[in-house]
């Protein structure tokens, strides 16, 4: 058979899934290169189909990854490098981990977030660090990968409002649940890496007062769980155009909390990862247990939705 | 127009003639400039192309043509027939699709046999076979490799 174009070898490669990618790295060097390549990574970012896996940490020790929801059978699990802490928070972006440990076991105040500035041309990652007191953002520096330097930021939309969520990312931008120091109004708020700016976006309009959590799907949806005071049944909502002025919110289905759950009554999620046609929701928070609409399960602390990509950072 | 103005005539390198209908062939961007340049007759000589690819790739045309008002087919329907129709092709006519999409100039096709060569290819061999690719790397630079990227081959 003779030889192929290199421009129609890149046409094949955009279509082959990132973890098998991967793999060929070993191939030949040509390939090593092209698949470290930042126009390559960064076409096929655009080009491909996503792969979207199910990314777990448990004991806050070990992250495993699954095709599917099927979380009690992971394909891949692997140790975090890291030698004697625990790891306080994950993060994940465009593919990349952001992993915070808790040095001496003692609670940082800091929170750190990654994201991206995209100028069409190429992605510049960055991370955002907020200083947190009770809920509230009181200090803000950003971290740019490329001038390795660290800036303060002014932000009166952030520095106005209590956080409630662990933040999330979406196409390379940031997102938590807040609401208002006064008027006890729930909001979602953005963070855009590339014009660092923060941005108040609205929420559904729910019935009732109650617990929400957030979650990304695939990098494409964000979706709002609300579980109302005193009941058994959780909302999710889902919205794919969530960056407009009225952000077109779309109750997508609701779950039962499964009886048999020791904590039922006062479980309340952090995370979750809904599977769009089963309409099931996987559910977990620090504390507690899993919960699928009819399982219990292991004991992981945060569970998302993991989109993976050949991208890596230059330093 | 006339009945012949509307049929065009592609002829393969092994100089196997197919008659077709000009909105059929014109969905090869290349064939669509050679028509324009009208320094060719109603012949369209195509000399990368063998008769058994063309074949195929006029099949694939014709399925897709939009010909005044057949083209109502459901993009269910066309997807369907896309997934048949590279279904069962070996990797050698794979490859020549591929080949002859990309000088025909015809972006879908090159998208569908791309993609398919891209399901169909799992392993590091199969890779190397298809694209005859010559591994270059030592022992220790692939083990090296495979241990920055651990997570990736551990299954």
């Amino acid at each position: 058979m003779s030889h192929i174009p290199l421009e129609l070898v890149e046409e094949i490669l955009y279509r082959v899934p990132v973890t098998s990618l991967i793999r060929l790295r070993t191939t030949c060097k040509g390939w090593n290169a092209l698949l470290k390549d930042r126009g390559f990574i960064e076409k096929k970012l655009r080009k491909a189909p996503k792969q979207s896996l199910v990314l777990m940490l448990k004991e806050f020790r070990t992250c495993s990854m699954s095709n599917n929801l099927n979380i009690a059978d992971p394909s891949i699990e692997f140790k975090v490098p890291l030698e004697r802490d625990n790891i306080f928070q994950l993060f994940q972006c465009g593919g990349l981990l952001l992993f915070t440990t808790n040095n001496n076991r003692l609670v940082s105040p800091f929170r750190f977030v990654l994201g991206y500035e995209n100028n069409n041309f190429s992605l510049s990652y960055k991370i955002l660090r907020c200083y947190q007191q009770n809920y509230e953002f009181v200090g803000l520096q950003i971290y740019d990968f490329s001038s390795d330097s660290w800036r303060v930021l002014l932000d009166v939309i952030a520095l106005d409002c209590l956080i409630a969520s662990k933040g999330v990312s979406l196409k390379g931008n940031a997102y938590w649940l807040a609401y208002d120091k006064t008027g006890y109004s729930d909001f979602l708020i953005s963070f855009d890496f590339t014009r660092e700016r923060f941005k108040r976006l609205c929420l559904p309009e729910f019935q009732n007062l109650g617990w929400m959590a957030l979650s990304v799907e695939r990098d494409e949806k964000i979706s709002v769980l609300h579980r109302s005071k005193g009941t058994l049944k959780m909302d999710i909502w889902m919205t794919n155009k969530v960056d407009t002025e009225a952000a077109l919110w779309s109750l997508y289905f609701t779950v039962d909390i499964p009886t048999h759950h020791d904590d039922y009554i006062s479980y309340l999620p952090t995370s979750f990862l809904i599977d769009e046609e089963k309409k099931l929701a996987v559910c977990c928070n620090a504390k507690y247990p899993l919960v699928e609409a009819t399982q219990v399960s292991s004991l992981p602390s945060i569970i998302f939705s993991y989109v993976p990509s050949l991208v890596q950072i230059q330093q | 127009m006339s009945k012949s103005e509307k049929k065009i005539v592609l002829k393969s390198l092994d100089n196997e003639a197919f008659e077709v209908e000009k909105a059929v062939a014109l969905q090869s961007q290349t064939i669509w400039v050679m028509c324009e340049d009208k320094c060719v007759g109603n012949e369209i000589p195509l000399e990368n192309v063998t008769g058994q690819i063309l074949a195929k790739v006029i099949d694939y045309c014709k399925k897709h043509a939009v010909v005044d008002g057949d083209g109502d087919e459901s993009s269910e329907e066309l997807k369907n027939w896309d997934t048949e129709f590279t279904k069962n092709m070996d990797q050698s006519t794979l490859f020549n699709m591929i080949l002859a999409a990309n000088y025909l100039n015809i972006k879908s096709l090159l998208n569908l046999t791309c993609q398919a060569v891209a399901d169909k290819t799992k392993t590091i061999d199969e890779f190397h076979t298809f694209l005859n690719i010559e591994n270059n790397f030592t022992p220790e630079e692939e083990a090296q490799i495979c241990q920055e990227n651990l997570w990736a081959f551990d299954d």
